[in-house]
């Protein structure tokens, strides 16, 4: 949907800077101009105005304040320009009905926000939550406040979550909120190779490499003003992660085999399902990198512990399509009762299993095999809690994959490739393992 | 020239802060415009010239001010 032009009051009496500012206002909005208190006072009392920037030293010091004070009663969303430092009059200004207050010098970014800020204050980001996410869920929403937060500032946005739970979603909706015009650049960090990602995100210069038979440029370019999503954030190298660091500290960046900077303004939204915490301790995760990626953090809940929203979302993938099937009693008490390990992804992917096939009517039995045979419940219900609550979970968990490494190690005659290989360990998490076994004590563990 | 007070030191300290607005806000917009507007870039670049001149005399002021 195009947004609506707005009308804005521009108050300034120096020249230039009411020139600047006009130009680029006018991208987003009508723009009347006003150099004094008065003038300002008598427009808003004859126009109607959704906004207005305020310089606060006009004909008289300060005399911005009474255009502010005018403005509260109009219901105008005022933002001040200021290069006073001086708290009190910041604080005056807001106390008299100031929204915003920007310091001078500014850059167009700082308005950007401003507008950006005041565009999204005008919808009802909870009711949209509600549209895109499906859940009535109340401590998601205020979890998802924070992206009305996120939105605001610079700041990046960590979403982690288990598979299956929206993630993307809720990141192509935080590039919506920023602006949908802007770009949005999606990289699954673990679909691209070790020797490949540097190049994917930060471009190459041709030569660089072998096969580098032209200049590329990176994600991290092409983002440029826009989004740049991170998904599975947790494979990045230490390396890569090093650079992308200082990248999204200094906003600059040399492409593979260049000499050149780039620069690129991106807003940075990263998603996982592991525990990054948990990756920091082991060593294959850098702290100051999670510390960046940290901005605001939202965690998407699992399916199911959502099962108020399961209805919602049952009856959303049923009607989806055009094919409508209907869902008997018993076979929606099945998926209500069933644990959902793949989450949003995997009911919809059931649902549209079922749309598929040839029944209109959908009865439990037809459920038999979808439903992912409780493994995973089974293996909780094996789980002796009474030991896990002694140990601790950590040691508890430690000791199991101990248990496991050891013996799959066993069977593959001491063979650490084949047994990284069998039990999907990297490097780093397999020599962990190990060293705990060694350390507690356990079997001769020789590995080659 | 003697130490500003306060009261003068903040209104410089404004001044400056004002003009150097002025000056970024005006250099980021010929920097986007200048190939697709011209006529607004020489409408700016007077004002521009003009603006930095006073800066230098303002900064000038400030640096005798804190000697």
């Amino acid at each position: 949907m195009k947004d609506k032009k707005l009308n804005i009051l521009l108050v300034e009496d120096d020249l230039l800077s009411r020139l600047s500012l006009k130009s680029r206002l006018e991208n987003h909005a009508v723009v009347v101009e006003a150099v004094t208190s008065l003038e300002a006072i008598s427009l808003s009392e004859t126009l109607n105005f959704d906004l207005a920037f305020v310089d606060l030293d006009l004909e008289a010091e300060l005399a911005g304040l009474n255009v502010v004070r005018a403005l509260k009663s109009k219901n105008i969303h005022t933002v001040v320009l200021s290069g006073r430092e001086d708290d009190a009059v910041i604080e005056e200004a807001y106390s008299l009905g100031c929204h915003d207050f920007l310091s001078k010098p500014f850059t167009k970014g700082s308005i950007e926000v401003v507008l950006g800020k005041f565009k999204n204050s005008k919808h009802d980001l909870t009711k949209r939550l509600q549209e895109v996410l499906l859940t009535e869920d109340q401590s998601l929403y205020s979890q998802l406040k924070i992206i009305e937060q996120a939105i605001y500032g610079e700041h990046p946005v960590l979403i982690t979550g288990e598979t299956g739970t929206g993630k993307t979603f809720l990141a192509k909706f935080i590039h919506e909120l920023v602006g949908s015009e802007k770009p949005f650049i999606h990289l699954n960090c673990s679909e691209v190779s070790e020797s490949l990602i540097e190049s994917e995100l930060f471009g190459h210069e041709k030569g660089a490499f072998t096969g580098a038979l032209k200049s590329k440029k990176g994600l991290l370019e092409l983002a440029d003003g826009g989004v740049l999503f991170l998904d599975e954030v947790a494979t990045l190298t230490l390396p890569v992660q090093k650079k992308l660091l200082k990248a999204i500290e200094e906003k600059t960046f040399y492409p593979v085999g260049s000499e050149k900077t780039i620069t690129s303004n991106f807003r940075l939204v990263s998603a996982t399902c592991e525990s990054l915490k948990e990756k920091v301790k082991n060593g294959e995760f850098r702290e100051d990198f999670l510390y960046r990626l940290e901005g605001f953090n939202v965690h998407l809940k699992p399916l199911r512990e959502r099962k108020d929203d399961l209805n919602n979302l049952v009856n959303f993938f049923l009607k989806k399509n055009k094919r409508r099937i209907v869902l008997t009693n018993e076979a929606r008490e099945a998926m209500y009762s069933y644990n959902w390990p793949g989450n949003i992804r995997e009911l919809q992917k059931v649902i549209e299993i079922l749309r598929s096939s040839e029944k209109g009517i959908v009865e439990k039995s037809d459920l038999t095999g979808l439903l992912k045979k409780t493994e995973q419940s089974n293996e909780v219900e094996s789980v002796n809690f009474e030991k896990v609550k002694s140990m601790g979970l950590s040691s508890y968990l430690e000791m199991i994959e101990s248990h496991i490494v050891e013996q799959v190690l066993n069977e593959n005659n001491d063979k650490v490739r084949k047994t990284m290989a069998d039990l999907k360990l990297s490097n780093n998490a397999f020599y962990r393992i190990v060293t705990n076994i060694k350390t507690r004590g356990g079997s001769n563990v020789e590995t080659r | 020239m003697s130490k500003l007070d306060s009261t003068t030191e903040g209104n410089l300290t404004h001044d400056i802060n004002a003009t150097l607005s002025a000056l970024l806000s005006a250099l980021e917009l010929v920097n986007d415009e200048w190939k697709s507007n011209p006529e607004l870039v020489d409408k700016i670049l007077p004002l521009t010239t003009m603006k930095l001149d006073l800066l230098r005399e303002q900064l000038l002021l400030y640096r005798n001010s804190q000697n």
